[in-house]
This record gives structure tokens, C-alpha cells and sequence, in this order.
């Protein structure tokens, strides 16, 4: 009769029980065959299995083994069954004697001495198993504290397959004696609180806009775009602070509550980009892509499907620095996962779902030499339009700040002094953020002004007859689209909410008019367009 | 104005080891075109040995006036022009610049998209100068463009970046005519950004070039362009340009031609 023993496989951000049979026929040729459309890495399992059992002193079955990964019709990837298939093997052939063995679920690639090695996908499908009604999962203790992320399910940490054995027939882990000797690695099954996400200040990564000096105006629109969850594009000439004030717009986000850092968790988890012995990822994350960056590289792909920096971003900011430098294709493929928040990848292996609901953060230059309008600039208007003409309208469209960033002066003693703290800016935001999730807390799809529909503008930004005048004044003045009206409608009800006033006042009309540096500078080029 | 003749005039332009200023001669020692081909090969080199014209060039000329190939080209070039919207306006034309008469080293035959009226216009300004010019030079260029055009002038210009550029759309803004000299095949926009610009000219006023349709542009055509903008101004308005530009080019032709040129600052 053959064993099985429970694993677990990822399928996207998501994952799904597997189940490892093992069997031995007597009287065929000897080997191991593993079947149930294995990937190479599971194939070569078979000799990590064969090495491990020599060097941990147990006998190599002289029968002919199949391991069966159950459902059969379900391709499968990663070296984390290794752990599951040397239990069943040996309970199969009698030489450990578990205790409940149908209770746990294994996960963990083996090395050729019988340690256990940390894998990646550990989150997903831990949270799997919980959900399938396992009540234990044995994991690799460098993958311990992600895995104890996961609230109402039992997780033992083991660093070597002796541990296992002993965990299995005696039902209490040992200590692990692993490198790494903290109490975190528990003596039993940890049960832990996760959510304690109460992170005061911005994880340790040392970045705060204290440290930007000279930029208040651009960080009031920053401060702006996070509140409203709005996009942004940065103009400025190169070395002014472009990327160092991108770095830092994540610690002004408002804090990911637990379900986010899940998300965001998961993702890098099955991404591999786990740091080993990282828990919950509780910083938004930040992800800059080069510009040479591949579409599949931004979108999601290879031949699993794997997610792209639109997804490794989710929940945090995507920051692509010198726009008009990527290639048209690549940004016109953010328009989707920018509208949909999702993206859906197919590949041969499958067709996976990926949340990417990020904040759009984006720098350029004014010009192809980077200099306008200073008089280092000797680009004519034609190469400028032509320049800024390398960003798709629909991907502007896309954006409602743009904001030009001011040439700062080293030795002037005024710009020297910062004016605002993180912790002030994100305070604000958080508020703002409040009164938007009121608002909206009767529809599912919109949770921030950014997201606002054409009637809820109608409802929400009433404007008085003074700011109407202003706005229509500045209209005139720069041909702005009923669409760009419609913005600078959404950004008003924002900069109202961050002085938690409940109509748009003048000054909020006039501060978001200072938002659209791009459209100003364009309709003072000479030329014909 | 007959396919045949026109197709001769490409010919005589097309022909290898011959440039304008035989063109010219050899149209003035035959009286026309027709006859240029028409003419023994003995009478015309008896004619041109009383003339300036070397006489390998004769020998060139006679060589390839009845070869294949040359013919065979000519009249693609013609096909290709008509399908692409150029004219071919020639030597016999009503349209051909008068400005370029006694001139030696003009083209017998420009290739024009848009409308020549350069011969309506009794002052024509050429407006050249620094692709990578400054703001200052631009704003010139701009007031130039914009007085040349309350004069009634023709505005004519190379449609390089720069200086060319805000010439031929202060023309264009102001309603004016503007004539855009190119160093490559009528049909081609370059530089590209321009391509905009390039429709606006075509629309109002002309781009013409010395180059056959689909001639991409080389840097030793500019030069030669230049002498053509020279050729086509009564006066030259230099900006911004530096010491060693392609626009001194420009000036040296107007200096042979005998244009006024005024250097703006």
C-alpha cells in the first residue's frame, strides 16, 4: 500500500496542496521514478533523496520507488518537495515510525547530507494549508519567520532531516541546534500573533525627507500624490533629487495593515526575494526598475509566469527614472495593470494572476541634454516636444501631478533647513487617507480620490463661483481637456482633505494648478506641433 | 511640359563625373534639351571646344546620353516623384527661380514638394544659422522671420534644428511664405521631429531639393544645399553661428552670388 504524505505547491501568488505517494514494487529494476509532470528540479530530487538517505544512515530501498505528486495533471515546480518525498519513502519502507503523519505537511529542499535548505514560496503556501485544514507544516527553519507570519496553524522549524524524524515519532521538535540560536526558533509548534505590525518608524532602511533640503514645494505635491494615492511625474534637471525623494515617498505612505503585508509578503516570497530569516515584509515596498528594463521583466513573465516589478511593487511605489528613456512598448504596457490594479500573465505552464496596485512614480528630464530652461540648455523646441513625445498620451493621461523640481543651490544657506519630517508627512496622509475611506466606503472600487468616477466628481468637488472662475481662467489659458479638468477636480479634493476641510477653497484650486509644470512648459515651446 | 523632356533633364542630372556647372554649359552650347540629345557627337564637341567645358566631360557626357541605364533610372525617378507628390520643375519652367539665372552652379532641375512661387515674391530673406543655438539667437531668428514676413518676403531657410527651424515657424505662425531647402530627396523629413513642421511648409509654401526622391541625407550634401539657399535669397540674415559652422558655407556662396548678408546680433 503506498503513503502518502501532504505538501504544498504555489500556482501564481497563490498555492495548492500536493500529495506525495510513495510506492515500492519488488522484483522490478531498481531506480526512483517520480511522476505527476514534474519540472527539472523535482526530477533531480531522486539524488538529493538517494544521497541524503546514504548519509543519514538509512538504507536506499533495492525495490523499484515511485513517487507520485498528486493531482497528476498539475505541473508542478520547485525543490521544496525533496522533504516530503524522503518521509514517504522511508515510512514506506518502515524504517521511521511517524505518529500522525496525516496532521503535517512537509515543505523543504534537502541537501546531499540531510540538512534542510530554505525554499521560496513558503508564505503562500503555508496560508494554503491552513486553509486545505492542516493543522502542522514543517518547514526549513531559514524560512521560520516568514512562515510564523501565519496565524491558527502549527509550524515546526527544522534545519536537518534527523530532527524531522525525531519531531514525527515523538511529536515534540528538538532543538534544532541551528546556526542561528535566538528563541525565535521555539521548542514547540509556534502559534504567533502576527499582527503586531505597530513598526514605528520606517523599518531601519534610514530614509526620511528630513534629509531633502530645498524641495518643499515638490514634497507638498508628493505629500499630495500619497494622500490621494495620485501618480506622479518629476521634471527636473539631472543631480536636483529626483530618485533620492522617490526613495523615500514609501515612508510617508500610510502604514500597510496586515492583509497588505500578506500581499506584499507573498509575492517576494514566491519571487525568491525573501531575505532568509525575514518575516512579514512591513515596508511598503520600492521598486525601481532600470530603463532597459524587458516588457515581461516589468509586466510578468518567463516561462512560470512569474510576476514583474508592476507586482513587486503592489502595494508600494513603482519608480521608473528617465520615463523617456523606456522603450514605448514597456510603458504602454503599464496602462493595464495601472487601470486594473491586476495583471494576468499566460505562459505555457499557466496562466497566473497577479495583484499590482501600486503608487506610479516616475522622473524625466525637461529635455534630451537635461538642462531647460537654464541657459546650459541648447536643445531647440522641436527636440524638446519631440522628447517629451516619447511618453505615450495615454500613460500622461495616467498621471495627475506633474510637478518640475527646482535646480537646488548648494551654498544657499536658506535651502539648507528641512522643513518637513517623515513621520509629519505620513501623519497627514494617514488623516487624509481616513476621510477618503469614509467617503468611500460604500464602494468597493474606489478607495482613494485618485479612483474617484466622473459622478462621484460631481458629487464630491463642488466648486465655489471664485474657484470656478480661477479654474476656468487657467483653462482658457492652457487648452486643458475636460479630462485634465477632471484631474485637477480629483487632486482639489485631496489637498482639501489633507486640512481636513470639507469643501474645495481657493487656495486648494491654485495649489493644484501648480501641479501641471509639464503642460505649462509644453505650450510655451515655439513650434508647430 | 512633355515626359520626354523631363525625363532628359533627370538624365543629364543623374549622369556620373557631371555636376550643375556642366549642366548648365552644355544646355547653353546645345540651346535646349532636346537638342543636347539630339546633336551629333562630333558637332557638339566641336561647340564645346570653343567653350570652358573640359573636354573629358564632353566624352563623359556623350558616353552616357544613350546608355540604358541612365534612362532606365530617370524614369523611375519620375515615377517615384510623381507617386510621392513632387514636382520636377526644370531649367524651361515658368516656376524655376529667376533668381538662379546667370547663376553656373545651380541645379538645371529641382525637385519640389508644395508650391515654388519664389519668382512672385520680389524680396526673398534667407533666415540661417546654429542648429544649437541659444535662447537669445532663437528669439532673433523668431523677430527676423516675423519682420521679413510684414515685408511681404519669402522667408528661405534649410529646415535644420535650430535657428532654421524657428524661421520657418515664425513664417508659417505669421502666415507667411516659407521655402525649406533640403539635403536629401524632397520626400524625406530630417530631422524627424520636424516632420510636423515639414507638413505646415508643404502646405503653404514649398520644400524643394537638388536630390532625387528617396536620397537620404549625407553630410556632404548639406554644403551644397547651402549654396542653394544662398542662391535663392536676395538677402542673408546669419545667426548665432560659430567660426567653423556649415553656415559660413552658406555666406561664402552668398558672397560669390553677390547677396547681401547681415550677420544679426
Amino acid at each position: 500500500m503506498a503513503i502518502v504524505v501532504k505538501s504544498m505547491a504555489t500556482s501564481g501568488v497563490d498555492g495548492f496542496m500536493v500529495e506525495i505517494e510513495a510506492s515500492t514494487i519488488r522484483g522490478q529494476q531498481q531506480g526512483m521514478f517520480i511522476i505527476g509532470l514534474p519540472d527539472q528540479a523535482i526530477k533531480e530530487a531522486g539524488e538529493r533523496i538517494q544521497a541524503a538517505i546514504e548519509s543519514c544512515g538509512y538504507d536506499i530501498p533495492k525495490d523499484k520507488v515511485i513517487i507520485s505528486l498528486a493531482p497528476g495533471d498539475k505541473k508542478k515546480r520547485g525543490s521544496h518537495f525533496d522533504l516530503g518525498m524522503i518521509i514517504a519513502l522511508l515510512y514506506q519502507t518502515d524504517q521511521i515510525a511517524p505518529k500522525n503523519l496525516n496532521e503535517y505537511a512537509f515543505i523543504g529542499e534537502l541537501s546531499l547530507d540531510g540538512r534542510i535548505r530554505p525554499c521560496t514560496g513558503v508564505l503562500s503556501m503555508i496560508t494554503e494549508a491552513r486553509k486545505c485544514g492542516v493543522s502542522s507544516v514543517i518547514v526549513p527553519y531559514g524560512n521560520r519567520q516568514e512562515a510564523e507570519s501565519v496565524s491558527g496553524i502549527n509550524i515546526y522549524p527544522v534545519s536537518t532531516l534527523s530532527d524531522t524524524v525525531k519531531l514525527l515519532e515523538s511529536g515534540v521538535l528538538m532543538d534544532s541546534g541551528a546556526n542561528d540560536k535566538d528563541s525565535s526558533g521555539g521548542m514547540e509548534g509556534s502559534n504567533r500573533d502576527a499582527s503586531n505590525l505597530t513598526d514605528t518608524e520606517s523599518a531601519g532602511i534610514g530614509m526620511d525627507f528630513s534629509d531633502v533640503k530645498g524641495q518643499d514645494e515638490l514634497i507638498e505635491a508628493i505629500m499630495l500624490g500619497a494622500a490621494g494615492g495620485h501618480n506622479i511625474l518629476m521634471i527636473g534637471e539631472p543631480g536636483c533629487g529626483k530618485t533620492m525623494i522617490a526613495q523615500r515617498i514609501p515612508t510617508i505612505l500610510p502604514r500597510m495593515t496586515e492583509k497588505e503585508s500578506l500581499e506584499v509578503t507573498k509575492i517576494h516570497s514566491i519571487s525568491g526575494l525573501l531575505d532568509a530569516g525575514e518575516g512579514l515584509i512591513k515596508m511598503r515596498p520600492f521598486r525601481a526598475p532600470h530603463h532597459n528594463v524587458s516588457l515581461n521583466a516589468l509586466i510578468g513573465g518567463g516561462s512560470y509566469a512569474q510576476p514583474g516589478e508592476v507586482s513587486l511593487s503592489h502595494n508600494g511605489v513603482l519608480f521608473l527614472d528617465e520615463l523617456a528613456e523606456f522603450s514605448r512598448s514597456t510603458l504602454d504596457a503599464l496602462r493595464q495593470p495601472m487601470e486594473d490594479k491586476r495583471v494576468t500573465i499566460s505562459r505555457v505552464n499557466g496562466t497566473n494572476s497577479y495583484p499590482a496596485n501600486f503608487m506610479f512614480v516616475a522622473a524625466m528630464n525637461p529635455c534630451p541634454c537635461g538642462y531647460y530652461p537654464s541657459k546650459k540648455c541648447r536643445c531647440t523646441d522641436y527636440e524638446i516636444i519631440h522628447y517629451r513625445g516619447k511618453i505615450s498620451g495615454p500613460i500622461l493621461e495616467r498621471i495627475d501631478i506633474q510637478k518640475s523640481v527646482a535646480h537646488v543651490d548648494y551654498f544657499d544657506l536658506d535651502s539648507q533647513k528641512s522643513s518637513f519630517t517623515s513621520a509629519q508627512l505620513r501623519e497627514k496622509v494617514e488623516k487624509a487617507r481616513k476621510i477618503q475611506q469614509e467617503r468611500f466606503r460604500n464602494d468597493d472600487q474606489v478607495n482613494c480620490n485618485a479612483q474617484m468616477t466622473t459622478t462621484m466628481i460631481q458629487k464630491y468637488c463642488k466648486l465655489n463661483e471664485e474657484c470656478t472662475g480661477i479654474l476656468k481662467r487657467a483653462s482658457e489659458k492652457f487648452g486643458y481637456s475636460a479630462r485634465v479638468i477632471h484631474k485637477l477636480l480629483r487632486l482639489a479634493r485631496t489637498s482639501a482633505d489633507l486640512d481636513g476641510s470639507e469643501n474645495i477653497r481657493r487656495e486648494d484650486i491654485v495649489r493644484v494648478l501648480g501641479c501641471r509644470d509639464l503642460d505649462v512648459s509644453s505650450s510655451q515651446m515655439y513650434a508647430i506641433a | 511640359m512633355d515626359k520626354e523632356k523631363t525625363v532628359k533633364y533627370i538624365m543629364l542630372t543623374i549622369m556620373e563625373g557631371l555636376g550643375p556647372v556642366f549642366d548648365n554649359s552644355i544646355l547653353n552650347i546645345c540651346g535646349d534639351i532636346t537638342a543636347c540629345f539630339s546633336i551629333s557627337d562630333e558637332d557638339i564637341l566641336q561647340c564645346a571646344a570653343k567653350s570652358i567645358i573640359a573636354k573629358r566631360k564632353v566624352k563623359a557626357f556623350l558616353d552616357q546620353r544613350n546608355d540604358r541605364f541612365i534612362r532606365d533610372s530617370a524614369e523611375e525617378i519620375l515615377s517615384r516623384a510623381d507617386a510621392s507628390g513632387i514636382d520636377i520643375v526644370t531649367y524651361e519652367d515658368i516656376r524655376y527661380p529667376e533668381r538662379f539665372k546667370g547663376l553656373l552652379d545651380v541645379p538645371v532641375l529641382l525637385y519640389v514638394k508644395g508650391r515654388l512661387r519664389i519668382n512672385e515674391y520680389v524680396d526673398s530673406v534667407g533666415i540661417v544659422g546654429a542648429r544649437r543655438c541659444t535662447q537669445e539667437g532663437k528669439e532673433k531668428s523668431i523677430i527676423t522671420a516675423e519682420k521679413t514676413v510684414k515685408n511681404n518676403s519669402a522667408i528661405i531657410s534649410g529646415m535644420a534644428k535650430g535657428i532654421d527651424s524657428y524661421a520657418h515657424t515664425a513664417a508659417i505662425k505669421g502666415n507667411g511664405y516659407t521655402i525649406a531647402v533640403l539635403g536629401s530627396g524632397a520626400d524625406i523629413c530630417y530631422p524627424k521631429e520636424h516632420e510636423k513642421l515639414y507638413e505646415e511648409i508643404i502646405k503653404t509654401g514649398c520644400v524643394l531639393s537638388e536630390y532625387p526622391p528617396g536620397i537620404t541625407p549625407k553630410n556632404f550634401y548639406f554644403p551644397m544645399r547651402n549654396r542653394l539657399i544662398a542662391a535663392l535669397s536676395d538677402k542673408l540674415f546669419v545667426i548665432d553661428a560659430g567660426r567653423n559652422s556649415g553656415t559660413r558655407s552658406t555666406i561664402e556662396s552668398g558672397e560669390r552670388y553677390g547677396r547681401e548678408i547681415e550677420v544679426v546680433a
